[in-house]
């Protein structure tokens, strides 16, 4: 079938003779909405209907208004090394522009189709990472400032429940309560002996790390419906926190999925593994996966049993790369029975 | 490392590099040569880049450590062969820096950008949103069918793919997709095709595989802006 680039009204159209009758498809897009504007915006649908109205007097039907080339719904309408070999028949610069916009509109269209998935695990992670780090830092700096109006408050040992009853109550309160929870008091001590200091910017403070605390959880979940999406097999395996780090470490799902076991066993603890190659100290038998439940219960068996879960690990990066379905619950009873 | 933002300075004076670099000037007196292209946006392209305004033009600064063939021209390379006008097929083209100053410097030419990686692409779609001759192309360099479709014969192949067999990816493009007598020019990072040889036996043989096929015309190793990195410029037999 032969091409022709012709310009019609201003428009740059790729046509072919198709049954007697001519078939031209809008390269340049330009008759697609304008960015920004919605499909439905009425100035757009009336500058198509007077572009349309133009055409026609030429004698033009234009197919798939609005699509660069009838890629999808007509994928034998347009063979792209035809149409390359058309443009360069017709050879100047402006045909090279149209084969630009071809090549961006085919780029554009697959970045569509590329699957970020395993991207947004790993931006996700590294923020969960550091909001851990951040509350965890937030919170010990509270507590200190905490004891200096409220020393009662060594009575609570979770930062995250600290700074929830200081968010939330007045100081003598707490301190009553507080005090209500020594076991022997030998001397009595009023509730709320000292006098609060700054009190008002320690409670904003309070509240502003809990609101850390609550993103971190809300990442957390959405981490694993992310891996549920992408990788359910290496979230059934190895856990949506630690299948994600995994990820995070390896850089992507590929080349955590080309990686052999015993690199994903030690992934995670690269510093413990170099401090091993150059002065040889002990080699390391298990990066993340050391916080895997089945791991921390192995015991004595750690080595052998980290060195397993990798395997199944590796295993199921590779179905879920490779689209193979779920296999997980059955990789993770295998694992269970081997390690009882 | 990046130069301090000495943006829009004036009273300044850029002179063409010579008659084989047509389009890239560098900047008179001062300490070091400096690279500049006019810039065909007429603003920068990255951020933190220097710019210069003469005489109503913008020109942008091209920094050698953040650009091989910058970094060969900084090192007296004798040519690069590419002209104004001129169509370019360039394979890696990351987040497009050298893209953008190839686009400079070719103007009214086409420079279709290869790169494998979508997520540079993403980067690399806006430079071309802005130029009119960078045609983003999402591809695999060593899918000969897929760039066949897309792809015309152009006037000059640039590569800079860190890959094993970038040797012969690069003197299979210049078969299928550089016009005879023209030329084309090889970056090679002697660590991606082996880490434990010496690199100047790795560029040796390079060379030798190049010659095979290509006149070797110059080339340049590239420190002390790249460590253990080579640029070669050939020129395919007519
Ligand atoms: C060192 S960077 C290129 C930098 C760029 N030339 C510049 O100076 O701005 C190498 C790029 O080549 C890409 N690459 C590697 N193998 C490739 C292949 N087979 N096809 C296309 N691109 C590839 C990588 O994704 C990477 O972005």
């Amino acid at each position: 079938m032969k091409y022709a680039v012709k310009h019609y009204a201003g428009i740059l159209l790729l046509t072919r003779k198709d049954e007697g009758r001519e078939i031209s498809f809008d390269i340049e897009g330009v008759l697609a909405p304008p960015a920004g504007k919605s499909p439905e915006s009425s100035d757009w649908l009336s500058w198509i209907a007077l572009k349309e109205s133009e055409l026609k007097k030429e004698g033009i039907k234009v197919l798939d208004a609005g699509r660069i080339l009838a890629m999808e719904e007509n994928a034998d309408a347009v063979d792209l090394a035809v149409v390359k070999k058309a443009l360069e028949e017709a050879g100047n610069a402006e045909h090279l522009g149209v084969l630009r916009r071809i090549n961006f509109y085919l780029t554009l269209e697959s970045m569509r189709n590329f699957a970020v998935d395993d991207q947004m695990v790993i931006q996700a992670v590294a923020m969960h990472e550091e909001l851990a780090k951040v509350c965890n830092r937030l919170s010990s700096r509270l507590r200190e400032w905490v004891y200096w109006s409220l020393p009662e408050a060594r009575m609570v040992p979770d930062n995250r429940v600290l700074s929830e009853l200081v968010s939330k109550k007045r100081p003598e309160e707490l301190s009553g309560e507080l005090i209500g929870r020594m076991k022997s008091v030998d001397v009595s001590i009023k509730p709320f002996g000292a006098r609060p200091v700054m009190w008002s910017s320690i409670q904003k403070s309070a509240q502003k790390i809990l609101e850390l605390y609550e993103l971190r959880d809300s990442i957390e979940k959405e981490i694993e419906s992310l891996m549920e999406n992408c990788c359910p097999n290496l979230k059934e395996v190895a856990g949506a926190l630690i299948g994600a780090k995994l990820l995070s470490h390896a850089g992507s799902l590929k080349r955590l999925c080309s990686m052999p076991a015993s690199t994903i066993q030690l992934l995670g603890a690269e510093k413990a593994l170099f401090r091993h190659l150059t002065t040889g100290a002990r080699c390391p038998k298990h990066g993340l996966i050391i916080q895997h439940p089945l791991i921390a219960s192995a015991g004595k068996n750690r080595g052998k049993a980290s060195r397993m879960l990798a395997d199944k690990i590796a295993l199921a990066a590779r179905i879920d790369y490779f689209k193979g379905g779920f296999r997980g619950k059955q990789l993770r009873k295998e694992l269970e029975e081997k390690l009882r | 490392m990046r130069r301090r933002n000495q943006r829009r300075r004036t009273n300044t004076k850029l002179e063409m590099l010579g008659k084989k670099f047509p389009n890239i000037y560098s900047l008179a007196g001062g300490k070091g040569k400096r690279l500049f292209t006019e810039s065909l946006t007429g603003k920068e392209s990255f951020p933190e880049e220097t710019l210069i305004r003469m005489n109503g033009k913008v020109f942008r600064e091209w920094e050698p450590e953040r650009s091989k063939l910058a970094a060969a021209i900084m090192k007296d390379i004798s040519q690069i062969g590419i002209r104004e006008g001129m169509n370019v097929l360039y394979l890696g083209a990351a987040h497009g820096y050298t893209v953008s100053f190839i686009s400079d410097i070719i103007r009214t030419g086409m420079i279709f950008a290869v790169e494998k990686a979508p997520q540079v692409v993403r980067e690399l779609i806006l430079v071309s949103a802005e130029r009119k001759n960078v045609a983003p192309v999402l591809a695999d360099a060593q899918d000969f069918e897929e760039l066949g479709r897309r792809v015309p014969l152009v006037d000059f192949v640039y590569q800079d793919i860190a890959q094993q067999n970038q040797t012969e990816i690069f003197t299979r493009s210049c078969r299928a997709f550089l016009k005879p007598g023209h030329f084309g020019m090889l970056a090679v990072k002697a660590r991606s095709i082996d880490v434990s040889r010496k690199p100047k036996e790795i560029f040796n043989e390079v060379r030798r595989t190049l010659e095979r096929e290509l006149v070797v015309v110059d080339y340049r190793y590239l420190d002390p802006f790249e460590k253990d990195h080579c640029l070669f410029v050939c020129k395919k037999r007519n």
